[in-house]
């Protein structure tokens, strides 16, 4: 953790949900600025520019995505939304409209402090050069190359498989929605056949994991999308 | 709430008229033939009869004109001079609004009776509702205040400063425990309500039954720990039209199940196989198996494999309302060589759209 900690704008109106993340937060360092509604989340946003927002997608006052659209018009600010359960639209959509990743009610600590550390580990490598390689876990990609290997054996992978890794490797640990992915990889015509992703995400699986059906590194958000786990 | 159906309003006034009609008819007639020298009061009180009998069954406008068609016939058929409207004893006006207050009374009785009936019929349905309802409580409200009772008892006990650091570890993990299979249980309950409700969207999308066992094996990792769970997989086994999230469901009841109702350490096996119009999944497991004549039972709602386990006694009624949304079917039999081996279909229609095929 850097000193001063990073600035987190927590935007939740249930006080006793703001109570565990203002305990859980503040032991680890972070500061904290704190609000209930949409529209002082904006006002805050604004005034004291925070290092990330924690935005609970059930505000009372205005729907969570307003305040995303709004903040996106000017910041690239990393954005995680809170979302219960089973309103998976809601949390494809928070993404598709610019948030950068969702935690689902109810959390633990340590996904919401992994989330935090992804968020914010992106925000600071914006603008800057990619890293030349990526390594988690057994798997090492050398960008420059092109060159993926899995325990220093060298792995072959068609040019879609390559592109679909790549691109889940450049956005690392952060969840990716279906269409998101499709978009890049397959090109924006494509963004409804969820069915080659899919089957991409299985080959890739196959390649990559220990056991496909098990897979630490290529996670899985049923209804949602994808992740590579990169600190696994 | 339903309403019982009714008949539409213009069809029962029409038939309103033509009965008012003839019983106006009728009530002269019976009076014009009363025996002996007719006398008047005898003639009110049949047309008092017809009143009331139109009242009871028609609205307060038709019974009105009645009782005013009733007071015009007897006025102009019975009273003196006969044959006109013309009134030779003021006295007869009582008689008349006598009639008329007894019209307004009947039908304005009538009418609080069939708003009393309505209004028992919407009560009793109301309290069947509320029956079945109370049912579901109680079987789940004990299935949830347990892990409640638990957090509770916990949390107050880390409030307790004399407790060791070691306690207060164990106790906080029990309460991270229990409140997550707190949440499981509200996600199962929620399930059967939408099932029960018909409101479970199925949204199917092509796709490889591996990611779904995947996922369902990492929400059940807790429950499985220790456990060796195989999966057996064709590699070549074709996508399947499924809604991801409500087949992980179906395998995380089975394999719940499979965890609670199987020793420690035995078993479990996950596989699927191609039947040409259908992809069968098995889940078996080397547990005491169910029983030929609970095969079917164990499918309802509320019923448990055995009542020293905990749970609501709803999982396997989500799956197989899940199973049969998908147009498949969920069967559970003996094993070869012990244990129960649950069975469910995925029929395969249409078929998903090619890939682009890549040259590499």
């Amino acid at each position: 953790v850097t000193t001063p900690g990073h600035l987190v704008l927590l935007v939740e109106d249930e006080a006793p949900m703001r109570k565990f993340l203002r305990a859980s937060l503040t032991a680890h360092g972070y500061r904290l600025l704190e609000t209930t509604n949409a529209a002082d989340a904006l006002k805050q946003a604004t005034a004291h520019n925070p290092d990330l927002i924690i935005l609970d997608l059930g505000l009372p006052d205005r729907p969570g995505l307003d305040v995303i659209r709004a903040v996106r018009e000017w910041s690239v600010v990393p954005i995680i939304v809170i979302s219960a359960r089973g309103h998976e639209q809601d949390k494809i959509d928070a993404l598709d409209g610019g948030a950068d990743d969702y935690l689902t009610k109810p959390f633990g600590t340590g996904e919401l402090l992994a989330r935090l550390r992804v968020g914010l580990r992106h925000a600071e490598r914006v603008g800057r050069e990619p890293e030349p390689t990526l390594t988690f876990g057994r798997v090492t990609i050398d960008f420059a190359r092109r060159i993926v290997t899995v325990d220093e054996q060298e792995v072959h992978f068609t040019p879609l498989e390559y592109k679909l890794l790549a691109t889940l490797a450049k956005h690392g640990g952060k969840v990716l929605t279906h269409r998101q992915l499709l978009k890049e990889v397959w090109g924006p015509t494509h963004v409804e056949q969820t069915q080659y992703l899919r089957v991409y995400m299985a080959q890739l699986r196959h390649k990559l994991e220990k056991d496909a059906a098990r897979p630490q590194y290529l996670v899985t958000e049923p209804g949602v999308g994808y992740r590579l786990r990169i600190d696994a | 709430m339903m309403r019982p159906p009714r008949r539409p309003e213009r069809s029962r006034s029409s038939e309103g008229v033509v009965v008012a009609l003839s019983s106006l008819v009728v009530a002269t007639l019976i009076g014009r033939g009363l025996p002996g020298p007719q006398r008047l009061a005898d003639v009110v009180m049949v047309y008092l009869l017809a009143v009331v009998l139109v009242s009871m069954r028609y609205g307060y406008v038709l019974s009105l004109a009645f009782a005013v068609a009733s007071v015009l016939c007897f006025d102009f058929f019975f009273v003196p001079p006969h044959y006109t409207f013309a009134v030779d004893d003021p006295g007869h006006l009582v008689t008349f609004t006598v009639m008329l207050v007894v019209a307004i009374v009947i039908s304005s009785l009538t009418r609080r009776r069939e708003q009393l009936t309505q209004d028992n019929r919407e009560a009793r349905l109301a309290m069947e509702t509320e029956q079945m309802r109370n049912a579901l409580l109680s079987s789940v409200s004990h299935d949830l205040r347990t892990p409640l009772a638990v957090v509770t008892g916990a949390a107050s006990t880390l409030l307790d400063e004399r407790i060791s650091p070691e306690v207060r570890i164990e106790l906080t993990e029990t309460i991270l425990m229990e409140a997550e299979s707190l949440e499981r249980r509200l996600g199962n309950l929620l399930n059967m309500t939408r099932l029960e409700a018909g409101a479970l969207e199925v949204r199917r999308q092509w796709q490889p039954l591996e990611e779904v066992v995947g996922t369902a094996l990492r929400r059940t990792d807790g429950a499985l720990s220790g456990r060796d769970v195989r999966v057996a997989l064709p590699e070549d086994l074709r996508l399947v039209p499924i809604d991801g999230v409500l087949i992980e469901q179906v395998f995380v009841n089975l394999l719940e199940n499979a965890a609670k109702y199987t020793p420690a350490g035995t078993p479990i096996e996950i596989s699927a196989r191609d039947t040409g119009d259908a992809v069968e999944v098995e889940i078996n497991d080397r547990g005491p198996g169910v029983p030929a004549a609970d095969a079917a039972k164990i499918f309802e709602k509320f019923q448990r494999g055995r009542p020293d386990v905990t749970g609501a006694g709803l999982g396997l009624t989500i799956c197989r309302g899940i199973v049969g949304a998908h147009g498949g079917h969920i069967s559970v039999t003996r094993r070869h060589g012990g244990g129960a081996s649950f069975r469910f279909t995925i029929p395969i229609v249409g078929e998903p759209a090619t890939l682009i095929t890549e040259t590499t």
